[in-house]
């Protein structure tokens, strides 16, 4: 239950200088690790690599000792054990999608189902509304129909829905409100407690450093 | 169901029942020929007359409609289907087999659509199939195109990715994602090929080179008719016709797509009605106030069931002072704001005066004033750029638009002044983090200079070194004479920047004051959490 990154690697299509070069990063099972770093260092793509949403150039990324090389396949098994919560919930919902199909799409695609329904799951779906504080209700809404902050809580649930062995978290708590940010807070604590490797990325200093065992500045991320 | 299609609806069906029931009545009316009753003009008996030959229009105006819909109706199923198809192939496949099928549609845009379909019909005429294979070969590249590109920008989208994040396989995510976005789009154009499929079935068939002469479509009624009009039998013309117009305009009112929907006199009323109330209050607020509104609602007619999402709110923004309005998520900020700057979504129905300066603007108003003296900034800055124009050509258009100087220098000046740096200029908003594009939609919004700027969230995503030189640039401008009102749920934010402070509590604003009345005085953090309890 750990999440290891060795010597990544990474440019972008068609610009000169590399945003990541020679990277390591460990993050132990119960750990959770903050990261910072100014505007346009790379936070979010060292975030979606971890994540295995986005391949490396070069390098490895090891999720509970399960190796994954840059540009290797990588198998819907593995994926289940990693949990993302996105920076933008807006972005990364599906505006046609009740927040219901959004939250049980963890476990209908774990059930090989090719569309999420709700109605399989509506007990499961009901207790993590109870533990993110949402409103039951709100999931036979779209996302244009909720505010920002609880639209997070939908996608925080949904990360957190297969009991992920790592957790992501891109500016988990950006654009939130207090009461927001500290559920999130908690509920990430709660996950590293259970043995989960939690990595995050935040500006916000004071969040970071109230949960974090750790935070390092994405430079001196660097192999010397 | 909109009113607005109640009428085409109506026509569609009388149309279809006219098609399907007349010719059953006796099916041998339609090819009769009765020599004694040529030219008869429309009356008892003849509804609409005979012809040449003394067959009965009214009968074989419904046969030709009944053939004529069905070719129509197989041709758009035809030209859909192999639109999606190429459409998905090009998709999904990429690479060269998209840049042939690109060519393709361009190469078959290119030729005629009636010279194509002559050739076909040529080759196999007299044919049904002919016709439907004609139609459809020439006219699937519309739905191509529009299915290609929605898929294309759907596959890319953080949601897709999230899922697949999550696991799902390759048919999860097209009958969860794809499917869904590109069915409605595949639809409507199915149904605006209906009307151009009928117009194209009789072009040809009035051309000589669709159905054989005797049977009955529209097109070679309308043949017909060409001969009959110079004897004065105009029933011969005006009857199919009608029947052509009425039925392609209603297929077409079907296809428009929903959402359009203009004020109604009963709207217009209540809006008069609310005017005149207004006028005989005082109009202006405090003194110092700039923008304010007036008993603001904001509500979703599609939703009566839910409160509306901002309840009467009579809210001041103070020239020269940064406005801050706070409130836990979902209390409706962003509604409010989107309100003020006259940009709420369409399907949102706002009652109440928003009012600049004294004066009461209306939605149109407001986007008169929106880019010249109000500037809005949303919180998700990078999906508001231009995905496709680089922030030096941004902002250079921006520039000239208002008659400044665009060289290089000057827009690295503007771009300095938000602590970008220069090579920024040469980025596409995808190369831009969170933060950098933040500074460059701001940096778009000042190129005017404004009086009232909008922001919604504005720091929440930056690191705290741009955060700080974006709270130094609003407090510039502040204490320029601009208004400046932004939400943020940063308690601590709003009592280091704010000068006044409203807070929003499910859609009603419970205060509002300076921040000294409210939130205590400046940089006191135990004051800030005394504040978050009470909200």
């Amino acid at each position: 239950m750990s999440l290891q990154l060795d010597g990544i690697g990474y440019r972008y299509p068609n610009t000169a200088g590399t945003v990541l070069e020679q990277l390591d990063l460990r993050v132990a099972t119960g750990r959770i690790v903050g990261v910072k770093g100014p505007s346009g260092s790379g936070k979010s793509t060292l975030l979606r690599i971890a994540a295995l949403m986005q391949s490396a150039d070069t390098g490895t990324v090891s999720i509970s000792g399960e190796r994954v090389d840059a540009g290797a396949p990588v198998s819907a098994s593995l994926r289940r054990r990693i949990g993302v919560v996105p920076q933008s919930p807006r972005a990364a919902t599906d505006p046609r999608l009740k927040l219901g199909a959004v939250l049980a799409s963890p476990l209908a695609f774990r059930d090989r189902a090719w569309r999420p329904r709700q109605g399989r799951y509506t007990a499961a779906l009901h207790r993590w509304c109870e533990r993110v504080e949402l409103d039951p209700g709100l999931l036979s809404r779209t996302a244009a129909e909720v505010s920002d902050g609880q639209l997070q809580r939908v996608l925080l649930a949904r990360a957190l829905l297969l009991d992920p062995a790592v957790l992501v978290c891109d500016e988990p708590t950006a654009q939130l409100d207090g009461q927001t940010t500290t559920l999130i807070l908690r509920l990430l604590a709660e996950q590293a407690g259970r043995g989960a490797a939690v990595l995050i990325a935040s500006h916000d200093r004071q969040s970071l450093e109230s949960i974090c065992h750790e935070v390092v500045q994405l430079g001196s991320l660097q192999r010397s | 169901m909109s009113r607005y299609r109640v009428l085409p609806l109506l026509v569609l069906a009388g149309a279809l029942l006219f098609a399907l029931v007349v010719p059953l009545g006796d099916p041998a009316a339609v090819h009769a020929v009765d020599l004694e009753a040529v030219y008869l003009a429309p009356g008892a008996g003849h509804p609409f007359g005979t012809d040449q030959l003394g067959r009965d229009v009214w009968v074989r105006s419904a046969q030709a409609l009944r053939l004529s819909l069905l070719l129509a109706l197989f041709s758009s199923v035809a030209s859909t289907v192999i639109g999606v198809g190429v459409g998905v192939a090009a998709a999904s496949a990429g690479g060269v087999l998209d840049r042939v099928a690109m060519r393709l549609i361009d190469t078959v845009n290119a030729v005629p659509h009636l010279l194509l379909g002559v050739v076909v019909l040529a080759l196999w005429p007299g044919n049904w199939w002919a016709i439907v294979a004609s139609i459809a070969l020439t006219h699937w590249t519309q739905v191509a195109r529009i299915v290609r590109a929605r898929l294309v920008e759907v596959r890319e989208a953080e949601y897709v990715a999230l899922s697949r994040a999550c696991g799902a396989s390759p048919a999860a995510i097209w009958f969860t994602h794809l499917v869904p976005a590109v069915a409605p789009q595949a639809a409507i154009a199915l149904v605006l090929q209906l009307p151009h499929a009928i117009w194209h079935e009789s072009a040809l068939s009035f051309l000589g080179v669709g159905l054989p002469p005797q049977s009955a479509s529209l097109g070679l009624l309308l043949e017909d008719a060409r001969g009959g009009i110079l004897s004065g039998a105009w029933w011969l013309l005006v009857f199919p016709a009608a029947l052509l117009v009425l039925v392609s305009w209603a297929a077409a009112a079907l296809a428009h797509p929903v959402g359009f929907r203009p004020a109604g006199p009963r709207r217009a009323a209540r809006h008069m009605r609310r005017a005149q109330a207004a006028a005989a209050r005082p109009a202006a607020g405090p003194g110092g106030a700039y923008l304010a509104t007036d008993g603001l609602t904001v509500c979703d007619p599609a939703r009566p069931d839910r409160p509306p999402l901002v309840q009467e709110v009579d809210y001041l923004a103070h020239r020269g002072a940064v406005n801050m309005i706070l409130g836990p998520s979902g209390a409706g900020k962003s509604t409010l704001l989107r309100a003020l700057s006259g940009l709420l979504s369409p399907q949102l129905q706002a009652d109440g005066r928003i009012l600049v300066d004294g004066r009461a603007l209306g939605p149109r108003d407001l986007a008169v004033e929106r880019g010249r003296r109000l500037v809005f900034v949303p919180g998700s800055a990078a999906t508001a750029l231009n995905p496709v124009r680089s922030v030096g050509a941004a902002l250079g258009r921006e520039r000239r638009r208002h008659g400044l100087d665009a060289s290089i220098p000057a827009l690295a000046t503007s771009l300095a002044e938000l602590d970008l740096a220069p090579r920024l200029l040469n980025h596409y908003p995808h190369e831009l983090s969170g933060g950098q594009a933040q500074r460059v939609v701001l940096a778009l919004g000042l190129v005017a200079g404004c009086d009232i700027l909008v922001l919604d969230e504005p720091t929440s995503a930056l690191d705290p070194d741009s955060a700080g030189i974006l709270q130094g640039v609003l407090r510039r401008l502040a204490d320029t004479g601009c208004t400046v009102i932004m939400v943020t749920h940063d308690q601590q934010l709003a009592q280091r920047l704010g000068d006044r402070v409203a807070l929003l509590v499910n859609g009603r604003l419970t205060a509002q004051g300076s921040v000294a009345e409210l939130l205590g005085p400046r940089r006191m953090p135990s004051a800030t959490e005394q504040s978050v309890e009470a909200l």
